[in-house]
C-alpha cells in the first residue's frame, strides 16, 4: 500500500500564503475528490505536491511511503511515482509529443524500452484516448484544443504508471464524448490500485468515477471531509452553505493582476518565462 | 559542396539548389537571382565562426530561398543584404544560430523592397549560451513606389544561462502606403512553466532544458533538401546542446 502524506502545510505563492495549514492522507486504491470555490487552494495543494517553483512551503510535510517529498526534485518526484495532470498544460513548441514521450517514459525505466515497444504501446493508448496517433509527431500541446491538450495529460497519466495521480480540473474543456473517454480511462487506472486527487468543479466528472471520500477546501484549509453527497450539495447549492452551516467566512478572490505587456513591438528583453 | 564562392549568378528562368560550407573559408558571397529564376541557398558553417557579407540581387518574379544553419565557433559577425529588385520578387532568410562559451556572434539581415509586390520573410532564431553574445539586427525596408509589397520579420533568441547576453533589434522603414509590414522580436530565458511540465513527467533538469533547445533549433533543418545534410544538422546540434 501507497501513502501520500500531507501535514500542516503552509504554502505561499509570491508573498501571499495560500494554503495555511493542510493535512491530507491519500492511498493507493483511493480516490478523493477534492472541490471549493477558486482561488481557495485546491490547484496550489497540487502544485506543491508536484513541487512546482512558484509555490513556496513555508511548513509543513508531504511524504510518499515515509520518504520525504519536499527535499526531491520535481523529477525524482515524478519518478517517485506522482503525477500532476495540469489545468493548463504548456505549450512548448519545437519538442515533439512522441519524444517528450519517449523521454519521460525511459526517465524512470533502468533498460529503455525499445523502439517497437514504444509505438506499440503509443499507438493503443493513443487510441484508447481518441487522439489521432498523428499528433505523436506534433509539438507538444501546440495549436491543441483545449480539450485535445486534457486527453494528452491523461495518456501521459497511462503512459508514466503514477503511485498517485493528482487531476487540476482535468474535465474543463471537454465535450461530452472526451469527457466519457477521460473517464473510462480513470477508472481503468483506478482498478489498477492508484491512488487519485481528483479537483473539479462538477459533479459529471465524478459521478463517472469511484470516489472515496470528499473534501471541500475553503481559505487554504480543509473545512469539510465527508462522502459523495457533499458532491451533490455543492452542484446543487454552492458554496453559500459553508457559511450558514459551518460558520466559515468565505474569502473574496482577489482580482488577478492583468498582464503588463513591455513594449509592442520594440526590442523586448529578458521578458519573463520566455513568453 | 562549394567553398570560397565569390559570385553566384543564376540566369533567367533557372531552377538550382545550392549548399555553401562556411567552414573552411568564406570571404563573401555576390548572388544574382536572374528573371524569373528560384534558387534554394542552404548555408552551413559547423567549424569557426567567420566575418562575411552576403548580398543578393533578386530580380522580376524570381525568389530567393535561403536557409542557414551556424553551429560554429568563436566570434563573427555576417552581414546579409537581400534586394528586391524586379516586381513581385520573394525573398526568403532563415537562421538557427547557437553562441556557445565566449562566443559573440552578430547577425545584420537587411531586406530592401525596390520594386512592386515583393515579399520579404525573414526569421532569425538563436541560442545564447555559457557566456556568449549574440545579437540580431533586422532592418526591412519598403522604398518609395513598392507598391503592394509584403515584408515581415520575426527575431527570437533563447538566453540559456545567467552569463549569456542577447539582443535583438527589428526595424521596419516604410516609405509607401499600400504595403503590409510586421515585426516581432523575443529574447529570453527557457520559460519556467515549460522546464516544470517536462520536469514533471521526469525529465531532469538538463533533460528538459536540453529537449527544449533541441526542439528550437532543430526545425532549420526542414529547410535543407539534402538528407544527409538534415542528418548532420540534428546530430550538431544533438551533439551541442
Amino acid at each position: 500500500m501507497d501513502v501520500l502524506k500531507i501535514v500542516d502545510l503552509h504554502v505561499n505563492v509570491e508573498d501571499k500564503e495560500i494554503l495555511k495549514g493542510v493535512s491530507l492522507t491519500a492511498r493507493s486504491g483511493e480516490t478523493v475528490a477534492l472541490l471549493g470555490p477558486n482561488g481557495h487552494g485546491k490547484s496550489t495543494l497540487l502544485q506543491a505536491i508536484m513541487g512546482n517553483p512558484r509555490y513556496r512551503i513555508t511548513s509543513g510535510q508531504i511524504l510518499l511511503n515515509d520518504q520525504d517529498v519536499l527535499t526531491m526534485s520535481v523529477d525524482e518526484r515524478s519518478k517517485a511515482g506522482l503525477f500532476l495532470g495540469m489545468q493548463y498544460p504548456s505549450e512548448v513548441s519545437g519538442v515533439v509529443n512522441a519524444d517528450f514521450l519517449r523521454a519521460s517514459i525511459n526517465a524512470r525505466r533502468a533498460k529503455p524500452l525499445s523502439l517497437f515497444q514504444f509505438y506499440r504501446l503509443l499507438d493503443s493508448t493513443y487510441k484508447k484516448m481518441g487522439i489521432p496517433f498523428e499528433m505523436a509527431n506534433r509539438s507538444l500541446n501546440v495549436g491543441f484544443s483545449g480539450g485535445e491538450k486534457k486527453r494528452n495529460e491523461i495518456l501521459q497519466m497511462i503512459l508514466l504508471e503514477p503511485r498517485f495521480a493528482l487531476l487540476d480540473e482535468i474535465d474543463s474543456g471537454l465535450d461530452i464524448d472526451a469527457m466519457t473517454i477521460v473517464a473510462s480511462a480513470i477508472r481503468e487506472e483506478q482498478e489498477k490500485g492508484r491512488g487519485f486527487l481528483v479537483v473539479s468543479h462538477y459533479a459529471r466528472l465524478y459521478n463517472m468515477i469511484n470516489l472515496n471520500r470528499t473534501i471541500v477546501m475553503v481559505n487554504g484549509k480543509i473545512a469539510v471531509e465527508g462522502g459523495p453527497e457533499i458532491i451533490q450539495k455543492i452542484d446543487t447549492k454552492g458554496y453559500e452553505w459553508i457559511k450558514t452551516e459551518l460558520g466559515i467566512d468565505i474569502e473574496k478572490e482577489e482580482p488577478a493582476m492583468s498582464a503588463v505587456s513591455i513594449g509592442v513591438c520594440a526590442t523586448k528583453e529578458a521578458i519573463r518565462d520566455g513568453k | 559542396m562549394a567553398n570560397n564562392i565569390r559570385k553566384i549568378i543564376l540566369a533567367d528562368c533557372q531552377k538550382q539548389e545550392l549548399i555553401v560550407d562556411f567552414s573552411e573559408g568564406f570571404d563573401g558571397l555576390e548572388i544574382n537571382v536572374g528573371k524569373g529564376a528560384n534558387l534554394a541557398l542552404n548555408l552551413i558553417n559547423f567549424g569557426e565562426s567567420r566575418n562575411g557579407k552576403i548580398v543578393v540581387k533578386v530580380e522580376e518574379n524570381a525568389e530567393l530561398f535561403a536557409t542557414m544553419a551556424d553551429f560554429s565557433n568563436g566570434n563573427s559577425r555576417l552581414d546579409v543584404a537581400i534586394n528586391l529588385v524586379g516586381s513581385n520578387a520573394r525573398g526568403t532568410w532563415r537562421l538557427s544560430t547557437l553562441a556557445s562559451n565566449q562566443d559573440d556572434k552578430k547577425y545584420a539581415v537587411h531586406f530592401h523592397h525596390l520594386a512592386q509586390s515583393t515579399y520579404g520573410l525573414m526569421d532569425n532564431y538563436g541560442v545564447a549560451r555559457n557566456s556568449s553574445r549574440l545579437a540580431f539586427s533586422g532592418a526591412n525596408e519598403i522604398a518609395r513606389g513598392a507598391k503592394k509589397s509584403k515584408t515581415k520579420q520575426n527575431a527570437k533568441i533563447i538566453v540559456f544561462d545567467e552569463g549569456a547576453v542577447a539582443k535583438a533589434d527589428p526595424r521596419l522603414n516604410i516609405d509607401e502606403n499600400e504595403v503590409e509590414a510586421s515585426h516581432a522580436a523575443v529574447v529570453g530565458k527557457l520559460s519556467d512553466d515549460h522546464l516544470f511540465y517536462l520536469m514533471s513527467r521526469g525529465l531532469n533538469l538538463n533533460q528538459a532544458k536540453k529537449l527544449i533547445t533541441y526542439g528550437y533549433l532543430l526545425p532549420i533543418a526542414n529547410y535543407f533538401h539534402d538528407e544527409a545534410m538534415k542528418e548532420k544538422i540534428a546530430k550538431i546540434i544533438e551533439e551541442r546542446v
